[in-house]
């Protein structure tokens, strides 16, 4: 891919996070305008299947994966909002560095300074993307854990959590951001290899 | 660097001046003045072979150990 490519490529990209942040934005607008940002949603799952048959065919509803939702929560809506807007903006880093990168060396100019910092920054972006994902997932589930009042036949869990015999277990969905943390390794480890190749390039440069 | 170029003493002794001698040796004018002023990390030996067959001199004529101390 040409240079000029690839910075469309990755103008693309921008372009997309902007949309997704507007889009967030938009729908907070909407919800407040319908008086439901006082909501939050969370994806949860059931370990009981309910089975519901489907008139007299041999179909079944099968009731494992929903939502809990909690009221009167605004701020835990609007933290995650915040949380949304600020991932998108590192997302947006990331690109914006991705970017100067591919340049760089569409360029012929590899091992250099800029290209390390890059990679560098590259990888701190996601090491603090992947930080916010947690810290906001563990504020939303401890919240919601909070707000829902204790009961006798059913139990709900944070993500990390075992269950218990009787009741029914429902858990509240989480994945871990492990591809933003290896590529973060990734990219450091390539900043090194940037690091000792630059280091090679000089050294073989001043050699006459 | 312990290492010190006596490059410029064998080109004032042989009358050969630093354009003259670089085009001699196939290398260019930057780099071998660069070398001549010690400015560089390292010289090939397919280099120094050319420098001392157009000097008429032997490697150690053209680079010197002093220690710092």
């Amino acid at each position: 891919m040409t240079v000029v490519w690839t910075k469309r490529f990755v103008n693309v990209l921008l372009v997309l996070v902007a949309i997704a942040a507007l889009v967030a934005v938009l729908r907070a607008g909407g919800a407040i305008s319908e008086g439901k940002f006082h909501m939050v949603s969370y994806p949860a799952s059931s370990e009981n299947i309910r089975m519901e048959p489907l008139g007299g065919m041999a179909a079944w509803w099968q009731m494992q994966e929903g939502t809990v939702r909690v009221d009167d929560h605004a701020w835990l809506r609007a933290a995650r909002l915040v949380g949304q807007l600020v991932g998108l903006a590192l997302l947006a880093g990331i690109f914006w560095q991705l970017r100067g990168l591919f340049v760089c060396i569409g360029e012929g100019a590899v091992f250099n300074d800029a290209n390390i910092s890059s990679l560098r920054r590259i990888g701190k972006l996601l090491v603090a993307a992947s930080v916010l994902s947690i810290s906001i997932t563990f504020m939303t589930q401890y919240a919601i854990l909070e707000a829902i009042p204790a009961m006798d036949d059913r139990a709900i869990h944070p993500s990390i959590s075992w269950n218990q015999k009787g009741v029914e277990n429902i858990w509240m969905e989480y994945s871990p951001p492990i591809i933003p943390m290896l590529l973060a390794l990734i990219t450091f480890v390539t900043a090194s290899a940037f690091q000792s190749g630059k280091r090679f390039q000089d050294d073989s440069e001043s050699v006459v | 660097m312990p290492i010190v170029t006596n490059l410029d003493v064998m080109m004032a002794k042989r009358k050969v001046s630093l354009k003259e001698l670089a085009d001699r040796i196939g290398i260019s004018n930057t780099n071998l003045s660069l070398l001549k002023t010690g400015k560089v990390q390292g010289v090939r030996y397919r280099t120094l072979d050319a420098i001392c067959k157009e000097l008429d001199c032997q490697p150690g004529d053209i680079l010197e150990y002093r220690s710092d101390e």
